[in-house]
């Protein structure tokens, strides 16, 4: 009876993985079939013509590359200080650092609609930007916070006391030890919540359609106000509901390969990252 | 105790020193005057707060919060407890060595003066006088000097230890708070370690923590040995030798 329950427990699971993966699979298929034969270096170094009828799409991967490494540096300070704050200052405060997780895990919950709300309200309308890639930098950027911000936290705490305790016992204030400690041995966990984070913000179209991408016409910014980039999720959003042209259907699915690349690539560089953070867990 | 020199002050003294965990006491009552010029023993059973003890005098038991410290300690004639005490200058003075050895993720050279660079902020080429004169003083110099920009973790544990020892040495401290430094260490790294510390005790005192008695007769002039008294450690007995 046991062996049979087992073995039944065996076989759901093994369903779920292979249901999981064939989603997986068939998404990423159905994408290359369609979208690859459209990719070529002209379609990654043009820029977007006739509609989207003809041309490439170098401004929508610039625009999003610069939303990302805005959103980098928008996320790394604020992450890193809260994980500090929950990791470290608030080691003893069982209570507030509930407080302060709850909070994170509440602000990963908000659907990114709602970023794109806000940021449309404070930034574009109340600050008087306009569409900025800034507001999208900055939306994205704390989109990420919760996803760096556990992943930095996890690593911090798992920190061995000794480490601590040792720079303590040399004099060590409490911000030398956080530089030159903490920091310097989290780093790993920080870049694989970066590059989780980013992964999915690359993807995003919610928080930046009505606050920092348009559809064409614009290049590389100049300033903040009044300017807005290209993006691929955007590109991608607009033409597959405007467009019947059977030109414009086959680079909406070479536009989606080009960010499944960005997404998958960043993805892939998160891995060596977490292998060898398990790798030491298992160590310690 | 009467031996003491005239005009000489006291290296560390504790008075009414009682150091709970919520209701469980861990030290109880204890009260020891150790001499400027001497090195000592903090000997007993397990579990009796010796190690407690030594890190009540550089004051990292603030790192645990749970524990609740009362009494005094003076460490060369100055409170150690106030509130306007800066801490972090005065776990510079005392040098700390754990029972296991910790090197930071960093080249040999790097954890020599990682505290002298960052507290006592010495310039690099005070550095790299700094880290030869404290290795030979710890005893590693000679295994060492051609591999600097080694991976500390590459050394063994004796090896690690004695590095622990030189990063203690190159802040210049006062004391040498040892917690039971050898118990992690084969009998060939405890000889080599013991070296070393009794070619310090002239230069520096030690606190020792140990099991050992006849490592504290090697090493320093006096005991104090505490054992269990209900839940509690209290100091039974100290003696000079």
């Amino acid at each position: 009876m046991r062996r049979r329950v087992d073995l039944a427990f065996t076989l759901v699971t093994a369903c779920g993985a292979c249901v999981a993966c064939a989603v997986l699979g068939g998404i990423v298929a159905a994408l290359l079939v369609r979208g690859l034969p459209a990719v070529s270096w002209r379609f990654l170094t043009e820029q977007i013509r006739l509609v989207g009828a003809d041309g490439g799409i170098f401004y929508n991967l610039v625009g999003t590359l610069i939303l990302l490494a805005t959103a980098l540096m928008v996320s790394a300070p604020v992450a890193m200080g809260l994980a500090l704050v929950e990791g470290v200052y608030l080691a003893g405060a069982a209570r507030w650092r509930r407080r302060v997780h709850l909070a994170i895990y509440l602000l990963n919950g908000v659907p990114s609609l709602l970023f794109g709300l806000f940021g449309f309200v404070v930034f574009v309308k109340y600050l008087d930007w306009g569409k900025s890639w800034l507001t999208g930098g900055l939306l994205l950027g704390m989109m990420m916070v919760p996803t760096v911000t556990v992943a930095l936290t996890e690593r911090i705490r798992g920190l061995p006391r000794a480490y601590v305790e040792a720079a303590a016992g040399l004099g060590l204030s409490r911000s030398q030890i956080i530089w030159s400690v903490i920091l310097p041995q989290s780093l790993t966990g920080w870049l694989t919540g970066t590059l989780l984070g980013l992964a999915r913000a690359a993807g995003e179209t919610a928080p930046i359609m009505f606050t920092a991408t348009i559809f064409a016409g614009a290049t590389i910014p100049s300033g903040v106000k009044e300017s807005p980039v290209l993006s691929l999720p955007y590109h991608i959003f607009v033409l597959s509901q405007d467009s019947f042209d059977p030109a414009v259907g086959a680079r909406v699915w070479g536009t989606a390969v080009v960010l499944l690349g960005v997404v998958g690539g960043l993805s892939l560089l998160a891995l060596p990252f977490r292998l060898r953070q398990h790798e030491e867990a298992r160590h310690d | 105790m009467t031996e003491q020199v005239e005009g000489e002050g006291a290296l560390l003294e504790v008075r009414g020193l009682t150091v709970s965990a919520g209701a469980r006491s861990i030290l109880r009552a204890v009260s020891l005057r150790l001499e400027a010029r001497s090195s000592w023993a903090v000997v007993g059973p397990s579990g009796v707060g010796k190690s407690t003890l030594l890190r009540c005098f550089n004051r990292l038991v603030d790192l645990t919060p749970a524990l609740r410290v009362e009494g005094e300690i003076r460490f060369r004639g100055v409170s150690v407890r106030g509130a306007d005490v800066d801490v972090d200058a005065l776990r510079a003075r005392m040098g700390f060595l754990f029972q296991q050895p910790v090197v930071f993720p960093r080249s040999i050279r790097e954890n020599v003066w990682f505290g002298a660079r960052r507290v006592r902020g010495l310039g690099r080429g005070a550095l790299e006088a700094l880290v030869e004169r404290v290795l030979v003083a710890a005893g590693l110099w000679e295994e060492v000097k051609d591999r600097l920009a080694e991976p500390a973790a590459r050394l063994s544990v004796g090896q690690q230890q004695r590095l622990c020892l030189a990063r203690a040495l190159a802040m210049e401290p006062e004391v040498l708070l040892l917690d039971e430094p050898t118990s992690a260490l084969d009998a060939h790294s405890r000889a080599l370690v013991e070296d070393s510390l009794q070619r310090l005790r002239g230069v520096c005192p030690l606190v020792l923590v140990t099991h050992d008695l006849e490592q504290a007769r090697r090493l320093t002039d006096g005991m104090a040995c505490f054992e269990r008294r209900g839940d509690a450690g209290e100091l039974v007995r100290f003696e000079r030798w």
